[in-house]
């Protein structure tokens, strides 16, 4: 877990979903704080299914 | 051996596989569309009007039959904004476009249920299993067996013999329909001159699937009909049920009619998009890893669909213009995908550009669900283009090849006549 102010965001190549650390994602089941790295690799976009490795630290 | 591979004559190139007749048979323009949007960059992002109107061209969106008012988005800010807030921008407008010949598909849903719908195919559409199972199983064969037929001579129209057959086939084949019924299935589906036949051809076509289904439930296969059949759906309430027999329907229905025609003619624009830069080409040639971002470049500067549409859900306001609840959002990935903002000489096409997030599939909710497929058979197909066509060329015999299609939807050329030197697979 990780405070606010330490907050990352990450967002998806292709169709632009953007994962906020602080907000986590309810529906895939990410507590909020969840950091980037401790997501599974397998997760994938919630929009588009792209993969981690298309994500980009914004 | 069975052909896995549609072989298209010419006689097939009518309606299903020329953009040109295809637009003339929907009563749209053909016009390019980037003459008349090169006078929009430089006004303001977000315009009260119809995109086409403020193009100076026929109308291909009837978008009067919402009755409320209709705003063009330009900007790639105000079209991510856009297709980003789908609580706002819904696509509510599926329900006049997609709905009365497909039913409720992932088209027109919106929110829990749309996510539900998408997410009993999502891991079927990611990345890692298109490079896998769909380019292992389906696209790498169907691109040996065309190049095949296209290298057994000096020549070829690459729009009938490469670009049209390869998604067909794939998508086909990934689902489980045998080559010998796809192009019958396709046609079924879109050929319709009347309601009637219309309503023909999709019986038709209900009938080919529920036949397919019933032998999948009694003896499963590794493809996408026997994955539906036996997947569950999650409910609002949280607990899973099967999918039905309609529910499993329609979505095919929809991801075989989406995935055969928008990599077609986008494949068929990233070939005369590479063959009028040669040097590209020969760079691309020369250094593979310049493949996918010279899909991403091609896709970018020429996507095959010019707008599309969204329902504005409750009176918002976007870069300072406020629209009303009711109205029509066209947004306009012709603009956002060249603003002047976002891209250096974005009028140009450039491979060698850095990575950059476009709309030419879409974006937020609704992107494009088969996208990775779709790129990931361009690739396949573009290396097979440099490996196996030595000494490529446009046919001297044949006018120059030039984008076709409706100015709004469907842009893509109507032929690609080619000379070469065929060699064989390495």
């Amino acid at each position: 877990m990780t405070g606010a102010s330490e907050s990352h965001q990450w967002s998806c190549l292709y169709c632009g979903y953007v994962y906020d650390e602080a907000v986590g994602e309810a529906l895939d089941g990410i507590a909020p704080g969840t950091r980037w790295e401790d997501i599974p690799d397998d997760w994938c976009c919630p929009h588009c299914s792209a993969e981690k490795d298309s994500f980009e630290h914004v | 051996m069975a052909s896995s591979t549609v072989d298209l004559a010419t006689k097939d190139r009518g309606v299903l596989f020329n953009p040109n007749d295809e637009a003339k048979a929907a009563g749209w323009g053909t016009d390019d569309p980037y003459v008349h949007l090169a006078k929009l960059h430089d006004g303001p992002p977000v315009v009260k009007g119809v995109l086409e109107d403020l193009m100076g061209i026929p109308r291909q969106y009837h978008t009067e039959m919402w009755l409320g008012d209709v705003y063009s988005i330009l900007s790639f800010e105000a079209v991510n904004k856009a297709f980003m807030d789908s609580e706002t921008f819904s696509n509510r407008v599926y329900e006049k476009l997609s709905k009365p010949g497909l039913g409720d598909t992932l088209l027109n849903l919106d929110g829990g249920e749309h996510k539900r719908l998408r997410n009993v195919s999502k891991p079927w559409f990611k990345p890692s299993f298109t490079d896998g199972w769909w380019t292992n199983m389906w696209t790498i064969s169907a691109i040996d067996e065309i190049f095949d037929r296209i290298t057994a001579k000096d020549h070829a129209d690459l729009n009938l013999e490469l670009c049209a057959p390869l998604p067909m086939s794939v998508v086909s084949a990934g689902f489980g329909i045998p080559a010998s019924e796809a192009l019958e299935f396709r046609q079924a589906l879109l050929m319709h001159a009347s309601p009637e036949e219309m309503a023909k051809g999709h019986a038709f076509a209900a009938d080919m699937l529920t036949r397919l289904m019933d032998e999948r439930r009694a003896k499963p296969k590794d493809d996408l009909i026997s994955r539906f059949v036996h997947a569950d759906i999650e409910q609002a309430d949280g607990t899973t049920r099967k999918m039905t027999p309609d529910e499993v329907m329609r979505y095919c229905f929809l991801i075989i009619h989406a995935g055969g025609g928008t990599t077609w003619r986008q494949l068929g624009i990233t070939i005369l998009a590479l063959m009028n830069h040669p040097e590209q080409l020969e760079a691309l040639r020369q250094d593979r890893s310049l493949m996918r971002p010279a899909i991403q470049e091609v896709t970018r500067w020429y996507p095959t669909d010019t707008a599309f549409l969204r329902y504005v859900e409750k009176d918002t306001v976007l870069e300072g213009v406020e629209m009303k609840a009711g109205s029509v959002a066209m947004l306009c990935l012709g603009t956002a995908n060249r603003d002047r903002k976002q891209w250096e000489d974005p009028d140009t096409l450039n491979i060698h550009r850095p990575a950059k997030r476009h709309f030419a599939f879409g974006a937020g909710a609704h992107a494009c669900l088969g996208q990775h497929l779709s790129r990931q058979e361009m690739e396949v197909a573009l290396g097979a283009l440099l490996d196996r066509l030595g000494d490529l060329r446009w046919d001297p015999d044949y006018p120059p090849a030039r984008m076709g299609g409706g100015t709004l939807i469907g842009r893509g050329p109507e032929a690609l006549h080619v000379r070469y030197t065929p060699k064989p697979k390495q």
